[in-house]
């Protein structure tokens, strides 16, 4: 039983810290915008494949994984239940591309601003990561 | 033998000639707005002070993008692009238009706001999906309500994502897409400017 037990917490132990999120920001939106997003690197130091299935954060009242891409000039967003992290690899969120949005915004964020937001895992375990608040005007 | 040489010589001159050619001018016409069937023409929106027509601009350049303010990057980010681009351009002979789409959720007070944030000179601008659709058939713009199901948003707008370059009489020369290199949008400003 011992055996069974520490077996259990070793192997959930190294499952915990499978997904890092790095360089995570949240945008700064100008006044009269209603959403806004994040975007964040998720790397996943697991042999097997993680998915984000889920976000939320005291900002906003709603928080979704989204994609977004350009065809032949036209910009297409849409709304996805879940975001692959592969087994040993990376998911990048980054402008142009899959995104976090955030709806009914509770609160004008300024420049360095920051925002806790919780991710949920296909593994069941969670991940919570510290978002700065970026100006719209500043490079990123 | 130096006559099948020199013909061969001179026929991959030509060649690389007419290849070149076409290539150059095949660059030019993508950011001409005539090539590209946009006709633009004067319209009339809505702003937070009341209408505003384009031809209010005649005697400064205008710089035309269509959008929504509920979209999260590539309205803010082709908006910050302008910023960046415009720095240096004499304030006085330019104008930055932005027109939202989106005439179910936005009015012209956030437009307004959305847009100055970005520059206090931008003028932001919307209307009735009458006067939406007069507008966007006269620049050629796609723009279509797609519901996001399951999504707090309800619906999200699909748009073309260009930016319009109209001349001192109200003529629209160039049309550019928002992820072009700067580089390419300033010099299509200057040449519209000279």
């Amino acid at each position: 039983m011992k055996t069974i037990i520490s077996t259990f917490l070793m192997s959930a132990t190294l499952f915990a810290g499978a997904i890092t999120a790095k360089d995570p920001y949240v945008r700064v939106m100008p006044p009269g915008a209603s959403a806004s997003a994040g975007f964040v690197v998720f790397e996943n130091s697991s042999d097997k494949d993680i998915k984000i299935i889920g976000a939320n954060t005291d900002f906003a009242g709603t928080t979704e994984l989204h994609t977004h891409e350009i065809k032949e000039g036209i910009m297409q967003m849409r709304k996805v239940e879940s975001m692959t992290v592969p087994a040993k690899g990376k998911l990048v969120l980054k402008p142009h591309g899959k995104h976090l949005m955030f709806f009914d915004l509770k609160k004008n964020l300024k420049p360095n601003d920051k925002v806790q937001i919780k991710f949920k895992l296909s593994n069941d375990e969670t991940l919570d990561a510290t978002f700065m608040a970026r100006d719209l005007k500043s490079k990123h | 033998m130096w006559k099948i040489v020199l013909n061969i010589f001179a026929l991959s001159v030509l060649a690389f000639a007419v290849i070149y050619k076409m290539n150059y001018e095949g660059v030019e016409q993508v950011y001409s707005a005539r090539s590209m069937g946009i006709n633009g023409g004067d319209f009339t929106l809505q702003s937070e002070k009341g209408e505003v027509s384009l031809s209010d601009f005649k005697g400064k350049v205008v710089i035309l993008y269509f959008g929504f303010t509920t979209c999260p990057d590539v309205c803010p980010m082709s908006l910050s692009y302008l910023n960046s681009a415009l720095k240096g351009v004499d304030e006085e002979k330019v104008q930055v238009l932005f027109v939202s789409v989106d005439h179910k959720r936005d009015d012209p007070k956030s437009v307004d706001m959305y847009a100055k944030y970005f520059d206090e000179s931008y003028v932001g601008v919307t209307g009735t999906k009458d006067q939406i659709d007069e507008v966007t058939k006269k620049f050629n713009v796609f723009y279509k309500f797609i519901p996001l199901e399951n999504s707090k948003i309800g619906y999200t707008v699909d748009h073309t994502s260009r930016f319009y370059i109209i001349d001192e009489n109200g003529v629209v020369q160039k049309a550019i897409r928002s992820d072009e290199d700067p580089k390419v949008f300033k010099k299509e400003l200057k040449s519209v400017m000279n």
